[in-house]
């Protein structure tokens, strides 16, 4: 370094960037993985983990009350632990409360703080946007539906009480089916709800109302009034645990109208249900106007 | 260096119900600076929105270099957007922030190029705090940086001078000149005349929705001929030269303001330019100074929103 001409001076101003850049489909996974964070609260301060870490509790309590009797208690009457089919049923307000916390916190932020603009003038167009939003909403909604029954699974097969061998295939493809149906299903509905309102609380109090409201409406007019049973068409929460049931053949409601529709109705009317949140909330989101 | 235009508008109009917010509006926009000027609600904001894909235009064409940024996720990819709220988008860290730009363009190493983009603007990509701790002109050189994270080919920057102290506001006018300069099409809005000034002297200026002028404005300042052009000049003989210039015809109008100044107005700048120093020479008069008023940025500007 003795030379004056070893001197030189480098440029400190923008780099220009050479590299290789991945396909537009990388931006999806990149958004819904941070979106399944940020609803989780992962990386985020403690109070934003409470309400996500409570609602999981809540929807894996009866799974490990479960399994823990059957841990402890050897000669427990297969009877008495709780089923397949009725899981849905019992951790119904928790797939509610759930919902009401992810699909808000995926979509209403975006809008309110202007992140929306920003994703939209970049590499995703509103389809991508939403897939990724999908996705992220789906994969949490998946962990409550899915996850307990999975765990059931496999502590009741580890303690005995499972299914054979033979038998664990077909059970494991319903319980695919039961939380998949149940997951698509509750994601599409809170996105639509989430995709009307950039605040957080309303979108979550609609998410309840639209739940809850048809089913108490509804339920009270089969029971009480004496309404067509096709009315309970309109419980999406009564739709899921009633599709459970069916899925894995344990019919819960004798003497009860909705036992009137067959199977595949009630699975048309939950995949109504499905279809009707999916499209409202990709309507939406064609006519919204992203601010910057 | 290309000079083919990289954003194109064709004929756009933007209506939300009865509200005609951008109404017939066409140009195109090469490599370099362009600002994008206007009084507010003049339709600044709706047309970068349509530039940048976030609004589909009523009637009308828009192409990013050759495309419709709608449409087209691979030329939204080469835009890159500076936006003008305030607000803070997430709560993560600046770093975090660019990063996750970064990542969204698919940059084999978001990381470097999030801390390469920060540096970029003066911060510091280890600082851990959140992005609602930073003062207002940090969280702007954040959002510039994000805008430039991906090397885009067009770059939209609305307002992005905002909140930044002098010493800020010269480095950012220093890089958007430079990225001008290698060849890239620069969009800036603001409502900061002269530093729109000293960023460049191409414009577009926006009034009540229309395109009320597209160019050079030192040109376009030029063509205001219903205007009469103002020049001050000094002089130790202001009375003598103004009667000398008033009788020859070369200016329209004279005003004396002091004992030395003298305020002219010209119809023909180029013929006052030519008469001033002979008539100022045939009555002995010394000339001290002499000093167009309002071909500046400013003036052209006021003039065309208010006609």
């Amino acid at each position: 370094m003795s030379s004056q001409q070893e001197a030189r001076l480098f440029g400190l101003g923008y780099r220009r960037y050479d590299g290789p850049r991945r396909r537009p489909a990388w931006a999806i996974l990149t958004l819904a993985v941070f979106t399944l964070r940020r609803v989780l609260g992962l990386g985020r301060g403690g109070r934003h983990k409470v309400l996500p870490a409570l609602t999981l509790v809540i929807a894996y309590a009866p799974a490990l009350v479960s399994v823990g009797f059957a841990a402890l208690l050897e000669d427990l009457p297969v009877d008495d632990l709780i089923t397949y089919g009725e899981y849905m049923f019992f951790i119904g307000s928790a797939l509610a409360l759930f919902a009401a916390l992810v699909a808000p916190e995926a979509l209403c932020p975006d809008r309110r703080s202007g992140m929306l603009g920003l994703y939209l003038a970049g590499p995703l167009d509103r389809d991508r946007y939403l897939a990724a939003k999908g996705a992220a909403v789906l994969a949490a909604m998946l962990a409550i539906t899915l996850g307990p029954l999975l765990f059931m699974l496999a502590a009741f097969v580890v303690a005995g009480y499972g299914p054979s061998a033979g038998e664990t295939p077909g059970l494991l493809l319903r319980i695919l089916a039961v939380g998949g149906t149940a997951a698509l299903g509750y994601a599409a509905v809170s996105l639509a709800v989430a995709s009307f309102t950039t605040r957080r609380a309303a979108a979550a109090v609609g998410v309840v109302l639209v739940l809850f409201v048809p089913v108490i409406a509804a339920r009270s007019a089969v029971e009480s009034a004496g309404a067509p049973a096709e009315l309970d068409l309109l419980s999406f929460p009564f739709l899921v645990s009633e599709l459970s049931y069916r899925i894995f053949d344990e019919f819960h409601s004798e003497g009860q109208p909705i036992e009137e529709l067959s199977s595949w109705v009630v699975a048309a009317g939950l995949a109504a249900w499905t279809a009707a949140g999916a499209l409202a909330c990709w309507l939406r989101y064609r006519r919204i106007e992203a601010h910057r | 260096m290309s000079t083919e235009p990289r954003v194109v508008a064709e004929g756009v109009s933007k209506w939300f119900g009865s509200l005609v917010a951008v109404s017939d509006v066409s140009f195109d926009v090469g490599p370099g600076v362009t600002a994008l000027l206007g009084p507010n609600g003049a339709g600044k904001s709706t047309m970068l929105r349509m530039l940048c894909g976030l609004a589909r235009p009523s009637r009308g064409t828009v192409r990013v270099l050759g495309r419709d940024p709608r449409a087209d996720v691979d030329v939204a990819r080469a835009i890159g957007l500076v936006p003008q709220q305030e607000s803070v988008f997430e709560p993560l860290t600046a770093h975090g922030f660019v990063r996750l730009a970064a990542t969204l363009h698919g940059l084999a190493d978001p990381g470097a190029a999030a801390a390469a983009a920060l540096e970029l603007v003066g911060l510091d990509p280890a600082d851990t705090r959140r992005l609602p701790a930073y003062s207002k002109g940090m969280r702007q050189r954040v959002k510039v940086a994000q805008g430039l994270v991906h090397d885009p080919a067009v770059v939209v920057l609305d307002e992005p001078l905002t909140g930044l102290d002098p010493r800020q506001r010269a480095a950012m006018i220093a890089l958007f000149q430079g990225f001008g300069a290698e060849g890239r099409c620069v969009l800036v809005s603001s409502h900061v005349l002269d530093e729109v000034e000293r960023l460049g002297s191409r414009i577009l200026v926006m009034s009540q929705g229309r395109l009320a002028a597209a160019g050079d404005f030192r040109e376009l300042r030029a063509l205001m001929d219903d205007r009469p052009l103002r020049v001050r000049v000094r002089t130790d003989r202001p009375r003598e030269l103004a009667g000398a210039l008033l009788e020859a015809g070369t200016v329209v109008g004279a005003r004396l303001d002091g004992d030395q100044v003298l305020e002219l107005d010209t119809n023909d700048a180029r013929e006052l330019a030519r008469a001033l120093a002979p008539a100022a020479r045939d009555r002995d008069a010394r000339l001290l100074e002499v000093l167009p008023l309002d071909a500046d940025l400013e003036g052209v500007f006021r003039y065309l929103v208010q006609r």
